[in-house]
């Protein structure tokens, strides 16, 4: 899976909010109680600030060209939000502003949950802490 | 290929946006999740700049004629792509063109300047064919 670049902020503006998505398998069905999924998917909108044109153009061209709008992205600062073996997919470009001198970029996801792993590469799914 | 005017002054750096271009499709499943894949790169990015033109500049003088020329000989009303030094230099762009879409709102500031908000679209030059160009006789 891409990576997210080193050459690019490695943690976007602490501002971000998760919302959970997705996460009963069907809304419409009249079970009692609704079936809920462990992990399910969120989206969010990671803002980058105080950007320079160089840094604004890189992130336009990850997403454009090495992301190809569509590929999903394993990002740095998941794991330091709870989210150790999740990763992220964008769901529309990002949005880019001049704020002053410099650029401000914002990227909407949706983040999706992997199989969480030992080092081993066990699979530690289900496990209770 | 049209070239804009040293003559002309580049976009105000404070006030400038863009919508970039998405040639993702996007399809929603039944489980809710969503499928995502591109199709194309067609989508240019769209900006919308604005140009401080001034009426008696002191070396090129009045700009807002210059730039009314520009926009209907070399751009035929902004049919035609033109390249620009601040494509790159400010707007990060390497080896891309840009075009007028809509016709530029000026606003004017008594008789000193005008203020133009101009919305131009940028592409990579390589994916711009050539100009379209119609006989036209008894042109000014």
């Amino acid at each position: 899976m891409i990576a997210w670049p080193e050459s690019l902020p490695q943690c976007p503006a602490r501002e971000f909010q998760l919302v959970p998505i997705n996460g009963q398998a069907d809304a419409e069905e009249q079970l009692s109680p609704y079936r809920v999924r462990t992990y399910p998917e969120h989206s969010a909108t990671f803002s980058f600030k105080a950007l320079s044109t160089e840094e604004m153009q890189a992130l336009r061209t990850f997403y454009d060209l090495t992301l190809n709008q569509c590929a999903p992205f394993t990002a740095p600062w998941l794991p330091q939000c709870g989210l150790e073996h999740h990763f992220c997919q964008c769901s529309g470009p990002p949005t880019i502003e001049r704020t002053g001198t410099h650029w401000s970029v914002s990227l909407p996801v949706v983040i999706y949950s992997g199989v969480p792993m030992d080092e081993a590469g066990n699979i530690t799914y289900g496990e209770r802490e | 290929m049209a070239i804009w005017p040293e003559s002309l002054p580049c976009p105000r750096q404070n006030s400038c946006s863009v919508t970039l271009g998405e040639n993702a499709l996007h399809r929603t499943m039944q489980s809710g999740q969503k499928e995502v894949r591109r199709y194309g790169s067609a989508a240019p990015d769209l900006w919308t700049l604005n140009f401080l033109l001034l009426k008696a500049h002191h070396e090129y003088g009045d700009q807002t004629k210059i730039f009314a020329q520009f926009y209907r000989n070399d751009l035929n009303f902004g049919v035609n792509w033109f390249s620009a030094a601040w494509i790159a230099a400010q707007l990060g762009y390497p080896d891309h063109l840009a075009k007028l879409v809509e016709y530029p709102v000026t606003q004017f500031y008594g008789l000193s300047y005008h203020d133009v908000s101009a919305k131009v679209i940028i592409q990579k030059a390589s994916a711009i064919k050539a100009d379209t160009s119609w006989p036209v006789a008894n042109v000014a």
